[in-house]
């Protein structure tokens, strides 16, 4: 084990497992209480198309995935807003369309044949040091927003015509807040791939929902799980070389199922239906 | 001036009028009932005063400023909890708290000033002892209460209520309606209701709401009235005990 820890690439790939659950344990439990699975995983798809351009002229995917998960979150958000009858259309049409874009920029690319399986399930082995420097400069973005705005991100997520009366800009808020779930979904990329990236987003915090009733104490919560959930799959899946990101995505599940199963029979001793 | 001051306005939604010509003038420290039969338009008419519609003819000013400006001196109790779902991750403190929004600087956490008028208003609306319990384990009383403690924490001019009693037993409904009366001391309340008999004996003046509006003091509240209004013969109940 210790043999295992003395390679380079696991200690970049472990830094990287640390920095992904922070961003995902804070951004997901938003996810999670507003109910904006479908519209994350529509992000996170359309990711592709900036991965795709910036390939194709010869830039960093990593930069591309940025801009392009800040444009598809705007997108998306004004779809929410102003658009509300057609919103599942629209974003599915966001979902496939942002991976097609993508796929055509690769396949026109010149020369050496990206590895497209890389940016869909994600390879966490070849996390670079730079990379490393982009994960942690999103994660102090998104703590410092995250804590400084947390009442008004809390409001809006809880009570928007309340917050609307207390004079709070509920839209603005809510596109804000989506860009800070678009620059997540970029974070896990680098972990699981963007095809995975919404279970990994969603399950740490959804499991979390079963033992917290506050906001605070459930990001913590899904800190710690999705910590786990990536560290141990990026384990198991080291010796038998199985794919890791897909690994994880199958510890992510099994920690939810155990979850809501403790729940329920924390339920049936306690006869406490409260908590 | 008056505190709220409502001109010739009309509203409609799509094509249908709700709303015909209505005046209306609420002076500084009044206990105004809003009364009328169902989707008669009291609602409408409280959405319009907190600047959630916009009225299609006539004006509206608040504090005599426009009704958007004003919202912060507003506490609003509205009929039904407008969360976004009763199973929200959050305790009954954390959600009187957040009417102190706005009030405090925009990023910084909330002040002891803060948390001592949140700890009064929990004492005098009697949820101190269920100040750390999940919202979605509330009763309908408990969470009336919950809104009325949230709409109070921002120490507003007025205070608006629709239908605060609408889905709680009589017992409970004078204990609201007396905590309401002592806050009437430092504040303007209007409240909505369908049950004039109930609140007449609460409030100073009556406005009676069935697509036009009617004023008239509590006593001269009779029977004649009530029957103009909902169009039917309705027996008066003494409430006096």
């Amino acid at each position: 084990m210790s043999e295992f820890f003395s390679y380079n690439f696991i200690q970049h790939a472990m830094l990287a497992c640390i920095l992904a659950s922070i961003g995902c344990g804070i951004m997901g439990t938003y996810v999670v209480v507003r109910r904006i699975g479908f519209l994350a995983g529509g992000i996170a798809h359309s990711v592709l198309a900036g991965m795709g351009i910036a390939y194709y002229l010869g830039n960093t995917p990593l930069v591309g995935a940025v801009i392009a998960a800040l444009v598809a979150s705007v997108l998306i958000g004004l779809i929410n807003l102003k658009w509300r009858q057609n919103e599942d259309i629209l974003i599915a049409m966001f979902w496939s369309v942002g991976m097609a874009i993508g796929i055509l920029f690769i396949s026109r690319t010149p020369g050496y044949n990206v590895d497209l399986m890389s940016y869909l399930f994600g390879n966490i082995l070849l996390v670079s040091g730079n990379d490393l420097v982009l994960m942690l400069l999103l994660d102090i973005l998104l703590f410092l927003l995250a804590t400084m705005l947390y009442r008004q991100f809390l409001v809006t997520a809880f009570d928007q015509e309340f917050a609307r009366l207390r004079g709070i800009n509920v839209e603005f808020y809510y596109i804000l807040l989506l860009s800070m779930v678009a620059l997540t979904v970029v974070l896990l990329i680098q972990v699981v791939g963007l095809i995975l990236v919404l279970a990994l987003l969603i399950l740490p915090a959804a499991s979390a929902t079963q033992f917290v009733s506050s906001i605070k104490p459930m990001m913590l919560l899904s800190v710690l799980f999705s910590l786990f959930v990536t560290t141990s799959g990026l384990v198991i899946s080291y010796q038998p070389d199985l794919p890791s990101g897909a690994t994880i995505i199958i510890i992510a599940s099994f920690v939810y199922l155990v979850s809501i199963i403790s729940k329920r029979i924390q339920v049936k001793l306690t006869g406490n239906h409260d908590n | 001036m008056s505190l709220i001051e409502i001109k010739d306005v009309d509203f409609a939604y799509d094509r249908e009028l709700v709303l015909k010509n209505i005046n209306l003038s609420v002076e500084s420290g009044e206990f105004l009932g809003i009364i009328g039969p169902n989707a008669s338009g009291k609602s409408t008419l409280v959405k319009l005063i907190l600047g959630l519609l916009e009225p299609d003819t006539g004006t509206i000013r608040v504090l005599d400023m426009p009704v958007t400006s004003a919202r912060k001196q507003i506490g609003y109790v509205p009929q039904y909890p407008t969360f976004s779902r009763r199973d929200f991750p959050i305790n009954v403190r954390d959600t009187v708290m957040l009417g102190r929004l706005g009030l405090s600087h925009w990023f910084s956490a909330y002040s002891s000033t803060d948390r001592q008028i949140c700890q009064e208003v929990l004492r005098a609306v009697e949820i101190e002892d269920i100040a750390s319990r999940p919202i979605g384990t509330l009763s309908g009383g408990q969470l009336q209460r919950v809104l009325i403690a949230r709409a109070l924490v921002s120490e507003p001019e007025i205070l608006i209520l629709d239908e605060p009693t609408a889905n709680i037993d009589i017992r409970v409904e004078e204990d609201i309606f007396g905590l309401l009366k002592q806050y009437n001391e430092r504040m303007t309340i209007l409240v909505v209701s369908h049950d004039i008999g109930f609140i007449s004996s609460y409030v100073d003046r009556v406005a009676c709401v069935n697509k036009t509006l009617a004023c008239h003091n509590t006593e001269e509240i009779s029977g004649k009235t009530i029957e103009e209004l909902y169009g039917i013969d309705v027996r008066m109940i003494d409430h006096a005990h």
